[in-house]
């Protein structure tokens, strides 16, 4: 009855058009950026001009604050009720090493070409990052994280959704819960990726090669999979149960990199990877 | 003649107790005035006056009872009202805790969002913790059981931080 009633109350707002807004205002190359979006899109483009360009269409009830200098700017979205969460579409531009900050409960978050600093926390909502440089952390509870191409240091944090990485060139941390954990690297020049990944009871599937970087992989019983390269098989090192463990490669060379694993009872499984 | 005329005619309605008050008046007075008239209006009233007329109560009675049936109707909107307060304000002060996978009643909806969605994760937080913990029992100093432990407790601290982040 609550809902029923709630719904009668809201249907107005959700049935009238959106407010639009436009906002733009002079930026320092490294400007910090902040925004607090709890729900709808945040599209963020890194771009070779010294100022943020923001374009918002607010769900009406919302509206979008914020301000700021050359130094740093700041938005937030705010409800005038507190029984939902706040939504927008943004659509923003910012100075491309810019030092990017986004904080959202359910909202869709996009990031292209930033290639100063970026950090997200997430409920719920997806987090794409595409083209990134610098440094990258994105924590979520249990919204789904993409990362294509990326260089520099990758941090993410998370639950229990799926972390996808590509195309990564350089140190990943990688912390995940229920949620597995994909990552795909190449073997060209410039590649190496470096770091750990864990799991608690997530699968955890490594394909490509290293490219001479040490990988160290844990999980509490989450299944490990790795699909290598042939001419690119790194030193591998498991420490698992004996009957987990069912690898089809075993040599390997240390130019080539090190992978380590480690589980408590999750399966190992090494084989060859047939492209990427 | 003409007033004894139209008392007979009235006379019927009279015993009926159906006289308006002041055709009542006019009649009980006539019926003072003519002997005729008093010879037939008195014994038809000893038998015939109506008992509601008889039985009449005093107007302070009457009074008295019409103010607590007027009382009465006015306690007709008052007793659900109060019930209505009172269940409401029992409910506020005892209101029950959410149960496991339950939102949580916050005031701060982006909060209970993330503490819903964090609940799963934190019960597998829970039963890894708890099955390293038996193992070590088994295998006291066992390094890698050790080390396992350590990284389960720090997601453990990173996830309830995450959620803490949201209570802001």
């Amino acid at each position: 009855m609550t809902w029923r009633l709630l719904t009668l109350v809201f249907l107005p707002f959700v049935a009238l058009p959106a407010q639009q807004q436009v906002r733009g205002m002079p930026a320092a190359p490294d400007v910090a950026v902040r925004f607090w979006i709890p729900a709808g899109r945040i599209e963020v483009q890194g771009w070779d001009r010294d100022s943020v360009d923001v374009r918002s269409r607010a769900a009406p009830g919302t509206r979008l604050d914020g301000g700021g200098d050359r130094r740093g700017v700041k938005f937030a979205l705010q409800s005038q009720v507190d029984t939902i969460l706040p939504s927008a579409q943004l659509q923003v531009r910012v100075p491309r090493r810019a030092k990017l900050w986004i904080k959202s409960t359910t909202a869709t978050v996009e990031v292209t070409g930033v290639h100063g600093e970026l950090e997200v926390l997430q409920v719920s909502g997806g987090t794409t990052i595409l083209n990134g440089r610098g440094v990258a952390t994105v924590e979520s509870i249990d919204g789904a994280i993409s990362v294509a191409g990326m260089d520099g240091t990758l941090r993410i944090r998370g639950g229990s959704a799926l972390a996808n990485v590509r195309g990564i060139s350089g140190t990943v941390d990688i912390s995940m819960i229920s949620g597995g954990v994909s990552l795909v690297a190449g073997p060209d020049p410039g590649d190496d990726v470096s770091g750990r990944i864990e799991t608690v009871t997530g699968p955890v599937e490594f394909r490509g090669a290293t490219g001479g970087g040490r990988l160290d992989i844990s999980t509490h019983e989450g299944a490990v999979t790795l699909s290598l390269l042939p001419g690119f098989l790194p030193l591998l090192e498991v420490e698992a149960p004996a009957p987990a463990f069912e690898p089809s490669v075993r040599a390997g060379n240390r130019q080539a990199g090190r992978i380590s694993v480690r589980t408590f009872k999750g399966r190992v499984n090494a084989g060859l990877a047939t492209g990427i | 003649m003409n007033a004894c005329i139209r008392l007979d005619s009235m006379l019927e309605s009279y015993l009926a107790g159906q006289a308006s008050e002041a055709e009542s008046e006019w009649l009980e007075n006539h019926a003072g005035e003519c002997e005729r008239c008093a010879a037939i209006v008195a014994p038809a009233t000893d038998l015939a006056l109506p008992l509601s007329r008889v039985m009449a109560p005093p107007v302070t009675v009457r009074a008295a009872v019409l103010a607590r049936i007027d009382a009465g109707r006015r306690r007709r909107w008052f007793v659900p009202a109060a019930i209505a307060a009172g269940l409401a304000l029992t409910f506020m002060l005892v209101r029950p805790e959410p149960k496991q996978g339950e939102v949580p009643q916050r005031r701060n909806l982006s909060a209970a969002i993330a503490a819903d969605r964090a609940a799963h994760d934190l019960g597998v937080l829970d039963a890894a913790l708890a099955e390293l913990g038996r193992a070590l029992a088994d295998s006291p100093g066992n390094q890698g059981i050790t080390e396992a432990l350590g990284r389960l407790e720090s997601q453990r601290r990173f996830l309830e931080s995450l959620v803490l982040e949201f209570e802001s």
